[in-house]
């Protein structure tokens, strides 16, 4: 017997009306049933516009609740409607693939039981963060890393590469349950010790949050290492820390590839 | 939609020239709009804080905000 309900996950962009693409809104109003996590009521009430049938799963959360129940919960949901037979699309605003749990868990899940389920991207806030402080993580390479698993984890570290950590607002917590930015003192102090062993105290970093409303700015704080732990976070701030020094070249490689220092020098056009 | 106020903001999200006309004069943007005096006020102010505030969007909260479950 033929499956007949569908799940879409998308990305609505950070600014809502502005960073949608034509295909991810055409698949939000042809749906049957829209669930949506937006971030504020002016999202939410433009979704509201497309569709008639929204379902907002952003109240699943709940405090003293643990993130990961209320995802779980969102993922049963897309699955219990596409089950049902709706053509249903999930709606999250950034890239619906990137930090979002219940997008890829829902798709895992319906794929193998013969379900038409797929993503379609959407401009996240590391694509506006490269946009409004004119980096290009091409230049040196980018290590990309939520902030309290960086601090969590052994692992190499590449500082020679642009650096961003997501969500210091909340570095340092493991219980996954908070429900405002109010306790990121002791990881922030920790985070910087850390950090400190690599870069300078003097080293330029930035606090930077994507804008979701163009009439407002985005925020982009220059401070230095040693000031990062009395910042003022939010859950949307990144911390972005530009690399102090230029990797050396591995000249056993480049021998290996028949290729001399002088020889890129030239092609790069650099010194 | 009922709120103009968040017409008029997506109005500007997505179109240039509505961002380029609020850019250049705020209040004259808004009030060409329509928007009312109080909300014309809130935007010719620019007051970041009060703005998210009427739109919920206090970044302090969580609930709402997408974040990873780091593995």
């Amino acid at each position: 017997m033929e499956k007949t309900g569908s799940l879409i996950v998308i990305g609505t962009g950070i600014k809502p009306a502005g960073d949608i693409t034509i295909s991810a809104k055409a698949h939000m109003i042809q749906a049957d049933v829209v669930f949506m996590v937006m971030p504020d009521m002016v999202a939410k009430q433009w979704i509201h516009s497309l569709h008639s049938n929204v379902i907002d799963l952003s109240e699943l959360y709940a405090d003293d609740k643990s993130r990961h129940d209320t995802y779980q919960e969102m993922t049963q949901a897309l699955v219990d409607a596409v089950k049902s037979g709706l053509k249903v699309c999930a709606a999250f605003y950034g890239h619906p693939g990137v930090f979002v749990f219940a997008g890829h868990a829902a798709i895992s899940h319906l794929k193998p039981l013969g379900f038409d389920a797929s993503m379609t991207p959407g401009i996240s806030a590391e694509d506006c963060l490269f946009a409004d402080l004119g980096l290009d993580p091409g230049k040196t390479g980018c290590l990309s890393i939520e902030a309290t698993q960086f601090l969590f984890y052994k692992r190499p570290f590449d500082y020679y590469s642009l650096v961003i950590l997501w969500q210091i607002g909340l570095v340092g917590d493991h219980t996954l349950k908070l429900s405002q930015t109010n306790n990121y003192k002791k990881g922030l102090k920790v985070l910087t010790q850390t950090l400190s062993e690599y870069y300078p105290d003097d080293h330029i970093v930035i606090i930077y949050e994507a804008a979701t409303i163009a009439i407002l700015a985005p925020r982009i704080d220059y401070i230095t290492l040693k000031d990062l732990p009395t910042a003022d976070l939010s859950a949307a701030s990144t911390l972005v820390i530009p690399p102090c020094q230029q990797a050396s070249f591995d000249h056993q490689t480049l021998s290996a590839l028949g290729i001399c220092e002088k020889e890129i020098k030239v092609s790069l056009k650099i010194n | 939609m009922t709120d103009k106020l968040v017409e008029y903001i997506l109005e500007i999200n997505a179109n240039p020239k509505s961002l380029a006309a609020h850019v250049d004069n705020p209040e004259q943007s808004a009030i060409n709009y329509g928007l009312s005096s109080e909300d014309v006020k809130l935007v010719a102010n620019e007051d970041k804080e009060e703005i998210k505030k009427r739109f919920e969007a206090s970044n302090k909260s969580v609930k709402g905000m997408m974040l990873a479950l780091h593995s």
